[in-house]
């Protein structure tokens, strides 16, 4: 029972950050399409299938968030990097506020932490 | 282009996405189908053994889920437009073929199943779905306002024909008036 509701929920939770989770690591430096769907497969519970997250970086270009370009490259086959754009940075950062608000929030109502949680 | 050719696993499964990614549209398929390749030829270039083939491809999921996440978010279902009209339409033909009673309730009901018909065609037209309930709705209308008004008329016209007769039974009526005229001429032949 616990892990269908864990499964459901974290569904749920993922979609929603999901896209912000890939432009965080794309802050540093820009990453090629394989590269980011390692990365991302290799974090717990962050993609079930690591392919669905080509079309959520397609919408990220058409929403303006990121830049893309082929690269050759001498290891093998060419490359697809993408860049975070400066609405992309915007966008990074409005939510980084909004989830430290968010968790927190949640944290707080689930007595993770604080004093004086109502229970 | 690489010209190497890919394990047999990996060209299947290629495969299964270009089918699956029919119905997208041109450019979003072939963006989708280039960068999986990448992807997989990446995967390739660094898997030491079958095992590793089977791993990568598993990792990317099927080829429907994915082109499922690409495919613009589909519209919702198109419902059946005026179950509400063609309820009321039968209704009121029915209610229409009650002698005179009917006719009161009927048309009223018949009007407005015409009304919520036509509005539900025209929405259902607009969504795509399917209207032959609001078309029904509003024809089902139309017979509860005519039958009845049909009805009406012909009872009106038994009435008006019932009224000729009535002058018929006058007749006798004069004749019994005409009688007494008689009596004065028995009167006088005794004086």
């Amino acid at each position: 029972m616990r892990h269908m509701v864990r499964e459901a929920v974290t569904a749920q939770l993922r979609r929603g950050a999901l896209e912000f989770c890939v432009l965080g690591l794309l802050e540093e430096r820009e990453r090629y399409g394989f590269e980011l769907v390692r990365l991302l497969g290799a974090t717990d519970g962050m993609v079930t299938s690591e392919g669905t997250v080509y079309p959520l970086l397609s919408r990220l270009r058409t929403d303006g968030y990121v830049t893309t370009t082929w690269r050759s490259s001498d290891a093998g086959p060419p490359r697809k990097y993408y860049t975070l754009t400066e609405p992309g940075r915007d966008a990074l950062d409005a939510f980084r506020d909004e989830w430290c608000r968010f968790s927190a929030a949640v944290d707080q109502l689930l007595g993770l932490r604080g004093s004086g949680a109502p229970r | 282009m690489s010209t190497s050719t890919r394990h047999p696993l990996a060209e299947a499964y290629l495969a299964e996405l270009a089918r699956a990614a029919q119905r997208l549209p041109r450019r979003e398929r072939a963006e989708l189908v280039a960068e999986l390749t990448a992807h997989i030829d990446e995967g390739l270039a660094r898997a030491t053994s079958e095992a590793d083939v089977r791993n990568l491809l598993d990792a990317l999921g099927p080829p429907q889920e994915i082109v499922a996440a690409a495919a613009p978010s589909p519209t919702p279902a198109p419902r059946s437009y005026g179950q509400t009209a063609l309820i009321l339409g039968v209704i009121a033909v029915v209610i229409g073929l009650l002698p005179l009673v009917g006719a009161v309730v009927a048309v009223p009901m018949g009007i407005a199943a015409i009304v919520i018909g036509v509005r539900e065609r025209r929405e259902g037209r607009r969504d795509g779905g399917s209207t032959a309930m609001a078309t029904g709705g509003v024809a089902a209308g139309g017979i509860a306002i005519v039958v009845p008004l049909v009805f009406l008329l012909a009872a009106l016209g038994a009435v008006i024909v019932g009224s000729d007769s009535s002058v018929v039974e006058e007749g006798p009526i004069i004749d019994v008036e005409r009688a007494p005229e008689v009596e004065p001429e028995l009167e006088v032949l005794p004086g």
